[in-house]
């Protein structure tokens, strides 16, 4: 499972997500991506479920790029517990994620199979996907 | 490269909010620079530039105030959600001077697909230098005898006459090789599961020193 391997702080903020994706949001790697068209925490779990599907649907051909990374810890008290006492402990860790981030990348197969690996993965999403094509250089 | 031209406007109101009335009323604000001349700010119609850019048009004739002015498409703003066009930059060219500009490489007759190899576009345009009215709009390259453990360089690319190239020759396009095994992501023993966490106190216990109230009688 993604994590990070160093942080500065072990717990953050809820913070809220606000705004659309100004960077991270067209298709930097590969030649398809999965564009996500609504704001959303998506955990690590996911993230890795995404992956796994795609993975299967391209058979070892072609390229994975994970656009996202689980930077954000999120903590949870147990049931039954009173309030106070200090914040609770890490339950996961999430990735941020905007309108107009790309979440995936693929390389190195046809559009169709693309488009079936990238399906498959935005059926593991949290949020509405789109299918995007890379833009060509100016 | 076909020569396209466009009616536009100058346009006096800048600013963000009369960029997005603009914008609601199918015109999308655009700057001229270039040639050492004053930068102008101009409007175009939306639609009509739509149109031209489908057919992947990168020169353009303005006539704005009498005047006609060749320009050269530089930069296109997008939306966040990268559907719609929010700003364009272009910039003046001199018919007799020769421009650097990047043009997009179409790889055709791909080889066919090896189990475990991976045929991987590294670059998929390179910068080229040519008078802007010989600009071509693609560059053909045939990768059809492309073998694994191979790469095509910006060099192998078959220019139009009056044209070269102003990338490194060596520049990498595609390559052909083996995949490396991906690393499954399954936990190894004794690997942390929890992050270094930088700021954290570590308690530290000297071995000599006496444990409080411990000396008190």
């Amino acid at each position: 499972m993604l994590m990070p391997k160093r942080v500065k702080y072990r717990k953050q903020h809820r913070g809220r997500v606000k705004g659309e994706a100004h960077s991270g949001n067209y298709v930097a790697f590969g030649d398809y991506g999965l564009q996500s068209l609504e704001r959303a925490w998506i955990d690590a779990r996911q993230i890795e479920a995404g992956r796994i599907a795609s993975s299967h649907v391209l058979g070892g051909d072609g390229r994975v790029f994970i656009r996202i990374f689980p930077h954000k810890s999120v903590t949870s008290k147990p049931a039954e517990v009173r309030m106070g006492t200090g914040k609770g402990e890490i339950e996961y860790w999430c990735a941020v994620v905007k309108p107009g981030t790309v979440l995936y990348e693929i390389s190195g197969v046809p559009i169709d199979v693309a488009r079936k690996a990238l399906l498959r993965t935005a059926h593991k999403m949290p949020v509405r996907c789109r299918f995007v094509l890379r833009r060509q250089k100016i | 490269m076909e020569v396209v031209m466009l009616p536009v406007e100058f346009r006096e109101a800048t600013g963000s909010q009369e960029c997005k009335r603009m914008r609601n009323a199918g015109r999308i604000p655009a700057v001229i620079y270039g040639l050492k001349r004053e930068a102008r700010a101009i409007s175009l119609e939306s639609h009509a530039f739509d149109m031209v850019m489908r057919k992947g048009a990168r020169m353009f004739e303005f006539s704005v105030g009498g005047k006609t002015q060749m320009c050269l498409l530089k930069d296109i703003g997008y939306n966040s959600l990268g559907d719609k066009i929010v700003h364009l930059d272009f910039m003046r060219v001199d018919d007799k001077l020769p421009v650097t500009v990047n043009v997009s490489v179409e790889f055709s007759n791909p080889p066919l697909p090896l189990t475990g190899a991976l045929l991987e576009f590294i670059n998929r345009d390179i910068h080229i230098s040519c008078l802007p009215r010989e600009l071509p709009g693609v560059l053909q390259c045939n990768i059809a005898d492309l073998k694994v453990g191979h790469h095509i360089e910006a060099k192998d690319i078959v220019l139009p006459a009056g044209v070269t190239l102003a990338d490194p020759p060596h520049k990498t396009l595609v390559s052909y090789h083996y995949k490396n095994a991906e690393v499954e992501a399954t936990p190894v023993d004794g690997a942390p599961t929890e992050p270094i966490v930088l700021t954290e106190k570590k308690p530290v216990e000297a071995p000599g020193t006496p444990e409080k109230g411990k000396d008190k009688k």
